[in-house]
């Protein structure tokens, strides 16, 4: 009896607990045949380095918390008053103080340093942290980072911003915070008696940051460029470091608004890296960074963003790993579809030492796996990854948010057109968040069905017809091929995102009899009053079984013709593959991500950069130097939706001019 | 405080002097009586009955209780907050009821015995209290009014008011209240009905241990010729966001030489709704039964 009723408890707990929690949904895995290749010969950016690898922390000495930032530091340096940029509530002052020894008007540089061991100088990266818990300092965890780039001749300081956790408004406090490290190793390389004497090449510096840090790295580098502080004139700025890259890694982004106005960016190179998993930045917002990025000086740079299926917020930091919602996560997230955090990690390796040889060792041969990460493909841990890729050279023919005009591009003349489209619209593209924020910028959403609609009176068996493929097509205006200095040399630039939308089969075109015969059918309708029907009831159909969302990729062809007519087509899957939105459910419990989410995945569109060199090779009649037309050719798959976000092309600049220190 | 408690000597259970109304010395919801009354730092709306300056932080549940003692004896109760404007203002308000049966011409201060058994004659024993507080340089502050009876063929009653101060101390919330203030007799008539008026000084605090979620309820409290500790602990675990379960296990000083020091309960919480159940043990094998349910 006892054991009976012990089972049915058991029983009915293990009821109660399955019945809450969410079934592990993942989106199908397509590595094994996305990740098969790698055509970049270069050496994997995430293997050691040939430098043995040293360590070394310094700060102010006078940490209360940690020996290594108070006796353990190597040499000491100087407090800032931070206090004009972050401010800590009353009611944690006495408590704060308590813990740290200090307030924000004698905030400490301190940083963990990886660095190699030779004479330099080497480039500097500084990495900083986000929003933890003040007192889980967050600063060791990127020493698997610090280990990797100081072999490759990197010099990596994670700074330490555990003080400023826990507050808020105080992303501005971060950034500055960046600076005042720089000019601190600006010192450090200028003086005689300090182990980093002349062995720092302060003109080629990376800020990296992560969460709240990830967006400080960004404000950084815009606040580097100006005088003064843009919400108070009295804090004057003068910085003016060879910031050369920024690396964001899940980052935040509006939660500092210099003078209300989401942070400018203009001519660095940008790495954004995002989980589709983000248990805590559930939202990618930092491509709303990636995206106000702009390269205006003529100078080479490059902006990318690594979205990676089953990445979350912590595993980039081994102090943080799958805590996204405090201690207690595995209560309220999916822990089941995380990746493992080494693979995470080993990504972050990849990526991050990639981009940072490319940026500030001129390592070019990187470029390509931002361009595509299929040439990364031994590289990569196995998983999804959606990228996107703009360059200096880069100008938009379609951006979809310049006026209201469906039919008219982003530069002057460019006209769009539609043929056998069901669905032609622009709008904003969403998050997958709740609310009205949107990633502020518009897209085409474009549908079609290739299907045409059985008329009425064809029989139950009759075979399907498809019709002529839909298009999209991109008109340039005769000079602006030659104004722009197109060639073979440019590459085609699409961005677009494929939907689970499937617009019905289209209406047959009509022939002129038809349109004659119904018109004057309409006609004789209006004369003749209606007869009324008696009601029939119809028999109501069978319900049927809910499909199963079809994650195929869309195909589709990219035709470019020129001035002359000739034309060239090349299939857009030769250069990265539009899945359908990758579904990423975070919360454990059931129906809770529908609660908190308007859709179970983010939208970020591929890019797609597609050379005029291969359709000339494809069909060397044709000419890129009179490009004229682009169209999307929806010839490959039958049915779908796509989100077109940019179409443009990328001519890089003719003779690089030397890089601004 | 919990194992000093339990350590009280066996000439502690000696029993306290009787004091009226009967509802002023029963706790009103079956967390309470799990955790032996040790509820002026206590973390819910039912604080309006022991502190009201605990009110602030408490959740806004609407909670309604139900005690069964015997087919003479009952209990209800029914507590709810509001958070709303400067200084993290509250307002809480309880009612709180026992219905039990006397013999004729049995005229407060009652036992708390006379909730078992069935007799010739009806009483009822009732507070309705109203309570607001704030909270300044991390300082809580409550104060709450109270009508208090013991109703027979005569209705006998008092107005009555509580004080709280709280104040965050040792990771936890220490707190004291001066309960039933104003004290006195029930009824001028009745020399032996005296009100309980009482202070109560208390800590709680919670902790994160393992997979649990504990929490330590402690107070001891002073009246003329009486002096109680009490304690409680309570250990929470949820496997999942939204859904919750508890077990409560509270000792105290007794005030019936009826009663054991022992009471137990748990809980199970699933989002808005909690169900709460508390047992507490009389001699002979009596026992009492209360049943909360809270809304939030």
């Amino acid at each position: 009896m006892a054991l009976n009723l012990r089972s049915t408890t058991i029983a009915i707990a293990a009821l109660v607990a399955a019945s809450c929690t969410a079934t592990l949904k993942l989106a199908k895995d397509d590595s094994a045949t996305v990740l098969a290749r790698q055509s970049i010969a270069a050496p994997n950016p995430a293997d050691k380095g040939t430098f043995a690898v040293k360590f070394l922390t310094y700060g102010a000495g006078t940490d209360k918390q940690r020996t290594e930032y108070r006796d353990g530091v190597a040499f000491k340096t100087k407090t800032v008053d931070v206090s004009p940029f972050a401010s800590i509530p009353k009611p944690q002052q006495k408590r704060r103080l308590k813990f740290w020894g200090f307030d924000l008007k004698k905030a400490p540089l301190n940083a963990r340093v990886w660095y190699p061991d030779g004479p330099g100088p080497f480039p500097l990266v500084l990495i900083v942290h986000g929003n933890h818990n003040p007192e889980a300092f967050s600063d060791p965890g990127y020493g698997y980072l610090g280990e990797l780039l100081a072999s490759r001749g990197f010099i990596l300081a994670s700074i330490d911003e555990n003080f400023i956790n826990g507050l808020s408004e105080e992303n501005d406090g971060r950034a500055w915070l960046l600076l005042k490290h720089l000019e601190a190793w600006k010192g450090f390389n200028d003086a005689k008696d300090n182990p980093f004497f002349q062995r720092v090449d302060m003109t080629r510096i990376a800020l990296m940051g992560h969460s709240r840090g990830g967006e400080a790295a960004a404000v950084a580098a815009s606040f580097n460029t100006l005088k003064f502080y843009p919400d108070d004139f009295k804090q004057k700025f003068n910085f003016n470091f060879a910031i050369k890259g920024v690396v964001a890694i899940a980052p935040v982004d509006g939660q500092y608004k210099p003078t209300g106005q989401f942070t400018p960016l203009e001519n660095v190179n940008y790495l954004l890296m995002h989980g589709s998993h983000d248990g805590d930045v559930s939202t990618a917002v930092g491509l709303r960074q990636y995206e106000r990025l702009k390269f205006t000086d003529e100078q080479p740079h490059f902006k990318s963003v690594m979205f990676m299926y089953r990445a979350n917020h912590g595993q980039w930091n081994t102090t943080w790993e799958n805590k996204d919602n405090g201690p207690r996560s595995a209560r309220s997230l999916d822990l089941r579809g995380l990746i493992d955090p080494e693979a995470q990690r080993q990504f972050a390796r990849v990526v991050i030492s990639g981009f940072l040889e490319a940026t500030l060792n001129g390592k070019s041969e990187y470029i390509p796996m931002f361009r595509d990460h299929r040439v990364a493909g031994g590289w990569l841990p196995k998983t999804m990854y959606t990228t996107r890729f703009q360059e200096t050279g880069y100008r938009a023919l379609a951006e979809f948010g310049e006026d209201v005009d469906l039919t008219t591009g982003a530069a002057r003349g460019v006209a769009i057109a539609g043929e056998h489209l069901s669905t032609w619209q622009e709008k904003a593209v969403p998050f997958r968040g709740r609310g009205t924020d949107t990633q502020n910028h518009n897209a085409a959403y474009v549908g079609w069905n290739n299907e045409l609609a059985k008329k009425p009176d064809a029989p139950e068996n009759a075979a399907k017809e498809i019709g002529p493929p839909a298009a999209y097509t991109v008109t340039l205006p005769s000079s602006l091929a030659g104004e722009w200095a197109i060639g073979a040399n440019t590459v085609l630039t699409v961005s677009l995102a494929a939907t689970t939308t499937k617009p019905g089969p289209r209406a047959p075109e009509k022939t002129e009899k038809e349109k004659e015969d119904e018109a004057a059918a309409a006609k004789a309708k209006t004369k003749t009053p209606p007869v009324k029907k008696p009601a029939v009831k119809k028999p109501a159909e069978p319900k049927k079984p809910k499909e199963k969302p079809d994650e195929t990729p869309v195909e589709l062809t990219i035709e470019v013709i020129d001035a002359a007519g000739h034309a060239a087509r090349l299939p857009i899957t030769n250069y990265g593959i539009a899945r359908k939105p990758l579904e990423a459910n975070v919360y454990r419990r059931r129906g809770r991500d529908t609660q908190r989410f308007t859709n179970n995945y983010e939208l970020v569109p591929q890019t797609f950069l597609l050379p005029l060199a291969d359709f000339k090779q494809a069909s060397p009649e044709f000419d890129p130097a009179t490009l004229a037309t682009i169209r999307l050719l929806f010839d490959k798959t039958q049915a779908g939706t796509v989100i077109i976000e940019h179409i443009g092309v990328t001519t890089p600049p003719a003779a690089p001019p030397p890089a601004r220190r | 405080m919990l194992a000093l408690a339990c350590l009280l000597p066996l000439s502690a259970f000696a029993q306290a002097p009787l004091t009226a109304p009967l509802v002023l010395t029963q706790p009103p919801s079956a967390r309470v009586t799990a955790l032996a009354g040790a509820w002026v730092a206590g973390r819910d709306q039912d604080v309006i009955f022991f502190n009201p300056a605990q009110l602030i932080g408490a959740r806004n549940d609407f909670a309604v209780s139900f005690g069964h003692f015997s087919d003479g004896g009952h209990s209800a109760a029914l507590t709810s907050s509001y958070t709303g404007g400067k200084l993290s203002f509250t307002l809480g308000w309880g009612v709180q009821l026992a219905n039990f049966m006397i013999e004729p011409g049995d005229v407060p201060p009652f036992s708390p015995d006379l909730l078992f058994g069935v007799r010739a004659g009806d009483a009822q024993s009732s507070v309705a209290v109203v309570g607001a507080a704030v909270q300044y340089k991390g300082f809580k502050f409550g104060g709450s009014g109270k009508y208090a009876a013991d109703r027979t063929d005569v209705n006998r009653s008092r107005f009555l008011a509580d004080f709280g101060v709280a104040h965050n101390l040792f990771g936890g919330v220490a707190a004291f209240a001066v309960q039933n203030f104003s004290g006195g007799r029930l009824d001028e008539q009745l020399p032996g009905a005296m009100v309980p008026q009482q202070i109560s000084g208390g800590w709680s605090v919670t902790r994160a241990a393992g997979p649990l979620d504990l929490a330590v309820f402690t107070q001891l409290s002073h009246r003329e010729d009486w002096t109680a500790p009490s304690a409680g602990l309570e250990a929470n675990y949820s496997w999942i966001e939204g859904y919750l379960v508890t077990a409560r296990v509270g000792v105290r000083r007794p005030e019936t030489d009826s009663e054991t020091p022992l009471s137990l309960g748990g809980a199970f919480t699933a989002d808005r709704l909690t169900v709460e159940y508390a047992l507490r043990l009389f001699d002979e094998g009596r026992r009492a039964h209360v049943v909360t349910i809270r809304w939030r």
